[in-house]
This record gives structure tokens, C-alpha cells and sequence, in this order.
């Protein structure tokens, strides 16, 4: 189960995930990404303080997001990864294409 | 010392995914695996039983099961995870690319190369018409 908080902070569009991000919910936290996107808001900070489980099914999903967004001329930056959450993006590869924040200030500041 | 073994069935859909994982993770624990040891078989067997529902099924909802057995050997836990799907060998596939670019990646694949980095040996074999995809990982 997930908690999705979206809010705007600055010039970004602040999602915040918690809870354990599987194949059974990582849909809802794309869907959250996605609608942000397709409304236009395409600074995105995506908070993963809450996180402390994500597996592929995530990751799938901010691949996707990532995509999107850059299509749009926007961005997709991630702060605050869990270490095993940073883990799995430093295994993909992602943390060479995502930018990623030690804290959720930085992450909105860097827009 | 002898070789102690756990089973557990789940229906094969998603929402009995924790189930399984919940059951290796506990087993784990018990055989005194460190934090990480547990986390790692705790995603290797979601990564494993969402590609057999997602692949191997295809969501069928037909009543299908994924057995899932623990041996807790001296030096090591074995999870093998067995379905009745279409014969197939996820580690016939080939890895996905970390250093590809973000428009040649598909999203997918992922899964079964973080078990490849997690677990310590992994198998596959067909065996009475049942996949049997077998991971181990040393106890310390």
C-alpha cells in the first residue's frame, strides 16, 4: 500500500510517495506522475523519503514518467532515496540519467 | 544437520504476491539471515512470481498457483518457485543495458537481473510439466 501527496512548492510539482512500492501499486504512483504531466506540470520533484521498498515495477514506472516528461520539455528529479531505493536505480543505471537529491529543499531548488 | 523444508501455495495474482514474499522473508529470518540477506529474497520473490503471473499466466484468473518451497540447508536458503505455465527459462534472456540511454529503454526486464544480483546462484528446470526456477543465497 502507498500514500501519494501531490502539492506545488516553488516552481516544482511536488509528488510524495510512502509506503512500499510493488507490482501491485506502482501503477498508482505512474498514474500520479502521468496526471501531473499531462496537465502541463512538467517540473516534477518526485520524494521518495517515504519509500523503503521499490522493486522493478517501479523503476518501470519512472522510466516511463522520464520519458514522457522530457518529451514535454520537462523533468523528472528525484529526492531523498531510501538507500536500498537508490541501490536498485544505481543497478539499472538510472542514477546516471536521474537527477538525484539528498534532500526534498534541493530537489525543488534546483528548477 | 539435516535440511528443513517450508511450502506455501498462492493463487497467481498480484495481490498474493506479498503472501509469498511475506513467507520466504519470515523463513529467512528464521534461519537467521542477516537484514539485507531477507531483503534481498523478499524482491527476488516478487520479481520472480510477478513475471510468472505477468508472463507465464498473463493474468489469467483460471485458478493458477505458484508453489513456492524453502529448504534451509546448513550454509544456505533455497527458494524454488514452481508454475505450471508455458515452459520457460527467464534466465535464457539476456540482460537489459545500465549504460543505454533513456529512449532505448523499454522499462521492463529489470526484474530477473536484480535477482541475478542478489541472490547467490539461480537455476532453472522443467520438471513433471512445472517451471522450477531455483535461487539460493547464503545464510552469512
Amino acid at each position: 500500500m502507498i500514500d501519494i501527496n501531490v502539492s506545488s512548492v516553488d516552481n516544482a510539482t511536488l509528488i510524495e510517495v510512502s509506503g512500499r512500492v510493488d507490482s501491485m501499486n506502482a501503477n498508482q504512483m505512474g498514474e500520479a506522475l502521468f496526471k501531473q504531466i499531462d496537465n502541463g506540470n512538467i517540473q516534477i520533484v518526485l520524494d521518495l523519503a517515504g519509500v523503503e521498498y521499490m522493486s522493478s515495477a517501479g523503476l518501470r514506472e519512472i522510466v516511463s514518467a522520464l520519458k514522457k516528461v522530457k518529451r514535454a520539455s520537462g523533468d523528472l528529479r528525484v529526492a531523498q532515496p531510501s538507500d536500498r531505493v537508490l541501490e536498485i536505480f544505481e543497478m539499472s543505471g538510472l542514477d546516471t540519467i536521474l537527477q538525484i537529491f539528498a534532500t526534498q529543499v534541493e530537489a525543488v531548488g534546483s528548477y | 544437520m539435516g535440511v528443513e523444508e517450508k511450502h506455501k501455495r498462492i493463487r497467481a495474482e498480484l495481490e498474493h504476491i506479498e503472501t509469498a514474499c511475506e513467507f520466504v522473508a519470515e523463513v529467512a529470518r528464521q534461519a537467521g539471515m542477516s537484514d539485507d540477506a531477507v531483503y534481498h529474497c523478499y524482491l527476488s520473490v516478487e520479481e520472480i512470481c510477478t513475471n510468472i503471473i505477468e508472463h507465464g499466466y498473463e493474468y489469467s484468473k483460471s485458478g493458477e498457483v505458484i508453489d513456492i518451497v524453502c529448504r534451509i540447508h546448513p550454509g544456505l536458503l533455497q527458494v524454488i518457485i514452481i508454475d505450471d505455465a508455458a515452459q520457460f527459462n527467464p534466465l535464457g534472456l539476456g540482460d537489459p543495458d545500465p549504460s543505454a540511454p533513456l529512449l532505448e529503454r523499454e522499462g521492463g526486464g529489470w526484474g530477473v537481473f536484480f535477482v541475478k544480483k542478489y541472490m547467490d546462484s539461480l537455476g532453472y528446470r522443467f520438471h513433471k510439466g512445472r517451471n522450477h526456477f531455483i535461487m539460493e543465497k547464503r545464510r552469512s
